[in-house]
């Protein structure tokens, strides 16, 4: 460049100095439109937001749901049917232990409660290098999702269902809209709820801040009556990159034998009283059902709360707070009762 | 890129193949579905093997559906069972074919199947007697090597005529009935089916349906077709063998309490499947499958 403009200087005299400016500009110009068509091509005009990054799942509110498991009778707020009542009634977690289920990965709708950090990428191509999908991939035990933005076509109905099943996405305003098909039969909740091979999630994904919501809604016309929304909040890790592990997987003896199917007959399951006896939360709110979702669902329960108030303990003995907090500090001497400690008040203590 | 995606698709265009869909699933086969059963296409320059024949009215279709994938002849037919939904085509597909053999075999593809099929082919009246299997086996399966593969025809001990086609170069297994992905399994007792049979074979069908262990993340693992329904692989085996094995169990846990079949049907054992396979109209209702179930485990009793 020096050498180019000293021949010109040479070539052109006094006009030199104001041509050489334009010139200096007119490059600088072309770099820097050069630059932002490069930046174009990694996030064009179609796409609203960049959604690329680690993110952090923080253990907060649900982190019972979603590492150990809910309660093995507990399916408040979610929408299930007879059949998935039924099902779920009838589930045995040996079952996970099946030789033939040791290596089953858990399939897209364990995304919404599940317990790993995300990463998110872009994958680009064609000639300009447009993003062609967004992929998502957890620590481990999801296989990927992979957003196909460039409006294809579903499956046909007598394609296989892959693990990673068949997702399109598309933008409204700065929110990714996905739409996941051809799932697998995996369970809903890790107690036993299951949702089919016939249902359909939807995943909008919201930036904001240095946070990415994640609203997730299950339509499952064989075990549910209603979608089932689930959401999760994820924050930007920008210090700790996440890794995404592809762990192989070999079968070995988790105590089912091959062959074996554990599960209990109706009305057999020991295990579906644990609501009541732990939070004396009657069955008609542990099984679910859609109107367990909305809020008014609590004034039914408040009148058989008031009437069986006066039979609750007075002492919170276990799974008064956070059980894991109680687990790593070992009983702690419970709140005094006061006259604020009535159910449905603020304030009111635990177990009560 | 398509590969990774697993299963290919594509309306078959080509006049006369009607609702046919042709599904490619691996390099060298194919599934065929909407006339009968699944029909499985497996192609190359030793011509085409086909594992079932699907119904008279769809041969025309199903012709044409192979013309195109394929203009080499049909070599084989392979039925999977003796049901009409297989072996309804077998006549007219297979002299539309042309043997491997030197005459006096016949001029047009071998029928190839159980030997059991021909019982009960000739116990179905009016059924043509050029529509019976060419070759049979009667021990525990026959091989082929056929377009560079080979192919493994294995006894599926849910009934006598049942077996499993198993194409291992391209790990591909055609399982007939013992798998259904829109209904309950279909009980032939009368072909000396049965419950415990069915749930035998769903689990010879685990022995081969290999899942993608230990690199989980990145394949499906063999590809199973069922006798109705989407392409599957071993999680949907699984799957439908703990579903026959709970309904059974269920069933038998209330004939241990003396329940009457009537009793058994009130109590809707199958409640927990009946909206994803129970049906209450067409050949193969909930009750009719709850009723072979009962039947053959009462049956088994008494041996």
């Amino acid at each position: 460049m020096a050498s180019n403009q000293s021949r010109f200087r040479a070539a052109h005299g006094a006009a030199r100095p104001m041509i050489v400016r334009t010139m200096t500009l007119a490059v600088a110009l072309t770099l820097c439109s050069a630059a932002l068509s490069v930046r174009a091509q990694v996030v064009t005009a179609q796409e609203a937001a960049d959604l690329s990054g680690s993110w952090d799942s923080p253990a907060t509110n649900d982190v019972l749901e979603r590492d150990e498991g809910p309660f093995t009778d507990d399916f408040v707020g979610m929408p299930l049917n007879a059949a998935g009542r039924a099902l779920a009634a009838s589930y045995s977690a040996d079952m996970l232990a099946e030789p033939e289920r040791v290596c089953q990965l858990y399939d897209q709708w364990h995304y919404s409660n599940s317990v790993f950090n995300l990463r998110i990428w872009p994958v680009t191509g064609g000639p300009t290098g447009t993003i062609q999908a967004w992929k998502l991939q957890p620590t481990e035990d999801n296989g990927g999702m992979t957003i196909w933005m460039d409006g294809r076509s579903p499956p046909s109905q007598y394609a296989d269902h892959l693990r990673g099943a068949f997702t399109t996405g598309h933008w409204k305003g700065d929110m990714l809209i996905a739409v996941t098909t051809g799932m697998k039969r995996a369970p809903a909740r890790d107690n036993g709820a299951f949702h089919s091979d016939e249902s359909i999630m939807t995943s909008t994904f919201i930036p904001h801040d240095d946070m990415l919501t994640i609203v997730y809604v299950l339509h499952d016309p064989v075990y549910m009556t209603a979608p089932y929304v689930y959401s999760r909040t994820y924050v930007r890790s920008v210090t700790r990159p996440i890794a995404t592990q592809y762990p192989p997987c070999i079968v070995n003896f988790e105590g089912t034998s091959e062959g074996t199917v554990p599960f209990f007959p109706p009305g057999k399951n020991p295990l579906m009283t644990q609501m009541m006896e732990f939070f004396h939360v009657p069955e008609y709110a542990s099984a679910g059902g859609a109107d367990t979702m909305y809020p008014e669902f609590r004034d039914r329960l408040k009148a058989q709360y008031l009437k069986l108030y006066p039979t609750f303990p007075k002492k919170c003995t276990q799974y008064c707070t956070n059980f894991r907090f109680q687990q790593a500090v070992g009983n702690l001497p419970q709140p005094v009762e006061g006259p604020a400690a009535k159910p449905g008040r603020r304030g009111a203590k635990s177990g009560s | 890129m398509l590969g990774m995606l697993g299963v290919v698709s594509a309306r078959a265009a080509e006049p006369g193949n009607g609702d046919l869909e042709i599904q490619k699933v691996r390099q060298n086969f194919y599934m065929i579905a909407g006339d009968g059963e699944n029909i499985g296409v497996q192609v190359g320059h030793d011509g085409v093997v086909l594992v079932n024949a699907g119904t008279v009215a769809g041969v025309p279709d199903l012709l044409a559906a192979v013309k195109s994938i394929s203009p080499l002849p049909i070599r084989y037919v392979i039925d999977s069972d003796a049901d009409p939904a297989v072996v309804g085509g077998n006549a007219a597909v297979a002299a539309a074919g042309k043997t491997l053999f030197n005459p006096p075999k016949g001029p047009g593809a071998e029928i190839f199947a159980r030997a059991n099929v021909i019982e009960r082919l000739a116990e179905t009246a009016g059924y043509p007697t050029n529509g019976w299997p060419t070759d049979t086996y009667i021990y525990d399966f026959r091989s082929f090597y056929i377009n560079d593969e080979p192919i493994v025809v294995t006894h599926a001990p849910a009934a006598d005529s049942d077996s499993f086609v198993l194409f291992r170069r391209s790990d591909v297994v055609m399982a007939g009935d013992v798998l259904d992905m829109t209904r309950f399994p279909v009980i032939d007792v009368a072909d000396g089916g049965s419950i415990d049979g069915e749930i035998a074979a769903l689990n010879d069908l685990l022995r081969i349906a290999i899942p993608p262990s230990p690199f989980i993340y990145e394949y499906n693992g063999t590809y199973v077709i069922p006798a109705h329904g989407r392409v599957s692989d071993q999680w949907e085996v699984v799957d439908y063998r703990d579903m026959v094995v709970i309904i059974r169990d269920t069933i038998a846990d209330m004939m241990r309490r003396h329940m009457t079949l009537e009793q058994i049907e009130a109590a809707d054992p199958t409640k927990a499947y009946e909206s994803r396979f129970g049906s209450t109209t067409g050949p193969w209702t909930t009750n009719r499958f709850v009723a072979a179930v009962y039947h053959s485990l009462q049956a088994a009793k008494k041996k």
